[in-house]
């Protein structure tokens, strides 16, 4: 499941910020990258929560600075795998 | 084609559409709002300017600073007073409103418990004397959301019970509201529990965004509440649609009349029929709000009626039917004939039928007409029907309710005229015998949303289709340099009702021009238009009048309107370039003028009062 979960997480990002998915790498963030606010980063989780089944808190997602934190995040949420 | 907004689309696509949208809103019909919250609202707005660009409306709005409601609806200086908008919204919540009386409450303290309920009352008194000082200050409908019941309380389960029940509190408040919205016509409410209610609860609050973003709701539920108040705004800026055209085997009965019979198919209290039954009875309903009912069905006529005259388990009968076409033509043949039996256009139609054979047809030959294919489940047919955006409505008038008889008082009138139609002269002793009487009034008050209807549903006899929401027409009462008036009329067979308008600007001291003269189709072809304007004339000479003008702008539909000022003595301007975009400028001088042919009708000046019907 970690392979691939920047990618994953890239399209679900690009799906409610409006932002083409090419221009998301890992140093895309929240407050930079046009489109990624606190509103859609709120959709953002859910659309994580929903498809991967985990669930992020406001003070985790509150850490989160980049794409690329999102990832680790998640990547760690999920475990080994 | 981009896919349909919908309230599932993600965020990102409604920025992204809402950003193209104002870089380019094309042709559009511009609709200022004015927004204020006690949360932040500003998230709602990428969604609800998205839908309304999907019923053809461009959004332009302003927002008030949050938490400053009371300053923004009484404040003259304000950015929501300065922002004159046709529709200011305002989405108040108990928990921000009233914060100290509601701390009080949650301490179960006997003694205050008296005290902070009717502090809580006071203040929402407090918000209904500010909505309705704003409701006079402007001439824009003023859209209240409903104090939506929190999703959980400090008593939990004993709250339903309890003397300090916040969830009774809230009701009470919503009471207070409706009351409020019942003495002014242009304050409405906006069902915001009903809309929590449809997504869920669980769904539609969010404690997360409350903390992030202060907004408690989720954006799911703001796009549900963005999709409820486009169709709200749409119903109050947009034409509703006339008629129902209905097929009959598997739509309004289960089965097929010419192959099971009348004793064979479902219709009735019991089992599949009631299903059907329902959606007759909705059917019904509409009918009770104005849209006319009809039928276009391949069936034999003789078979189809049986059903309708004899069986028992019918709710829709034979005198609910305005017009029918049964017979094995094809539909979208069937719907042409319907529209010029009813003179009305097909874009008024809305067409139901469970065969997609059939939808497919209708869609392809005449894409005006709204299209409703019903699904394969039967008793899911009422909450499809409800769901047709272009059967909303935000004003029910005299007229809509009283117009399926009007219609059917149209039928015997029709009857007596054919019998008199070859003839011209027992046609005039046809008019003569009808027994017509105009009455002309200045428009008040009351007028005012028949008024933008008919200035947004006249197509024929309408000499500029200048369309107008009710807070243009109302700015326009409000202007002295305008004069507004209104006709009834009334013949031996029942009450046309209000069918008629004329809006008059004094350009200068001796200048009038007819900027809006429109009458229903129904009252077309007796010489009510000849009255009318005889009438509106001589008050518009006794106002200083000596030059009246008026500009005919030709449509697709207005072809009944085009000899209207000709007829009437009216002249083509000086210096006026026929046929240029504005249309074709008339003039005529001195006033009087020539003698209208209008003996047969007795028309009156009504001197009241304007506004204080």
């Amino acid at each position: 499941m970690k392979d691939g979960l920047h990618e994953r997480l890239a399209a679900l990002l690009a799906d409610v910020c409006g932002a083409p998915i090419s221009s998301l790498g890992p140093e895309a963030a929240p407050g930079v990258t046009p489109g990624w606010d606190s509103v859609t980063n709120l959709d953002f989780i859910t659309a994580i929560e929903d498809d991967l089944g985990v669930e992020i808190t406001t003070t985790e997602s509150m850490a989160v600075k980049s794409l690329g934190d999102m990832v680790r995040l998640v990547a760690a949420k999920l475990g080994p795998s | 084609m981009t896919a349909p907004l919908t309230p599932e689309s993600s965020t990102g696509v409604f920025h992204r559409r809402w950003r193209e949208l104002t870089d380019s809103p094309g042709s559009l019909r511009p609709v200022s709002i004015a927004v204020t919250a006690s949360f932040t609202v500003d998230t709602l707005l990428p969604y609800l300017g998205g839908f309304l660009a999907q019923r053809g409306l461009f959004a332009k709005f302003t927002v008030a600073p949050f938490g400053q409601i009371y300053q923004s609806l009484l404040d003259p200086g304000s950015e929501l007073r300065a922002a004159e908008a046709d529709v200011t919204l305002i989405l108040p919540r108990l928990e921000d409103l009233c914060a100290r009386p509601l701390a009080d409450l949650a301490l179960l303290d006997p003694d205050k418990l008296v005290d902070a309920r009717a502090d809580v009352h006071a203040e929402i008194d407090r918000l209904c004397g500010a909505l309705a000082a704003f409701e006079t200050a402007t001439a824009g409908t003023v859209l209240v959301g409903t104090l939506p019941a929190p999703p959980h309380t400090p008593l939990g389960v004993l709250d339903a019970s309890h003397p300090a029940s916040l969830v009774q509190l809230g009701r009470e408040c919503n009471v207070t509201l409706w009351n409020a919205a019942q003495k002014r016509r242009r304050l409405r409410l906006i069902d915001v529990d009903q809309v929590i209610a449809e997504l869920g609860a669980s769904k539609a609050w969010d404690p997360r965004m409350a903390v992030l973003a202060g907004c408690p709701l989720s954006t799911a539920a703001l796009r549900h509440l963005a999709d409820h108040l486009t169709r709200t705004i749409a119903a109050l800026m947009l034409p509703a649609a006339k008629v129902v055209v209905l097929d009959l085997d598997n739509t309004l009965w289960g089965g097929i009349v010419g192959e099971d019979g009348p004793g064979g198919i479902a219709i009735g209290p019991t089992g599949l029929g009631a299903a059907f039954a329902a959606f007759q009875d909705a059917l019904l309903a509409l009918r009770a709000q104005g849209v006319l009912l009809a039928i276009a069905s391949k069936n034999n006529e003789a078979d189809a009626f049986e059903v309708f005259d004899n069986h028992p388990g019918m709710r829709l009968r034979r005198e609910h039917l305005a017009a029918h076409r049964i017979s094995w033509q094809s539909k979208s043949e069937s719907l042409r004939e319907l529209a010029a039996e009813l003179s009305l256009g097909v874009d008024s139609f809305v067409f139901v039928d469970d065969s997609p054979t059939e939808c497919a047809e209708v869609r392809g030959v005449l894409p005006e007409v709204t299209v409703v294919q019903l699904p394969a489940e039967p008793a899911r047919y009422v909450e499809v029907l409800r769901a047709v955006r272009q059967l909303d409505r935000m004003t029910l008038t005299d007229e809509d309710r009283m117009r399926a008889a009007a219609y059917a008082a149209e039928k015997l009138r029709t009857a007596a005229r054919s019998a008199a139609e070859a003839d011209p002269d027992a046609l005039r002793a046809h008019l003569r015998s009808l027994g017509l009487v105009v009455h002309v009034r200045r428009i008040g008050d009351a007028d005012v949303a028949r008024a933008a209807q008919l200035t947004q549903k006249t197509n024929q006899f309408n000499l500029s289709t200048i369309r107008r929401s009710e807070a243009e027409v109302e700015a326009l009462r409000r202007d002295p340099a305008w004069r507004l008036y209104a006709l009834d009329v009334t013949d031996r067979f029942g009450d046309y009702g209000t069918t008629g308008l004329v809006f008059a600007h004094r350009v200068d001291d001796a200048t009038w021009d007819l900027d809006t003269v429109l009458l229903s189709c129904r009252v077309l072809g007796r010489g009510v238009e000849s009255a009318l304007l005889r009438v509106v004339t001589a008050e518009l000479i006794e106002a200083g009048a000596q030059r009246l003008t008026g500009r005919l702008i030709p449509t697709k539909k207005n072809a009944p309107v085009r000899d209207f000022l000709p007829r009437h003595g009216f002249v083509p301007a000086p210096g006026a370039a026929p046929g240029d975009g504005d249309g074709e400028a008339f003039v005529k001088q001195p006033l009087p003028g020539a003698a209208f042919d209008d003996d047969h009708v007795t028309a009156h000046l009504d001197r009241g009062e304007p506004g204080a019907s």
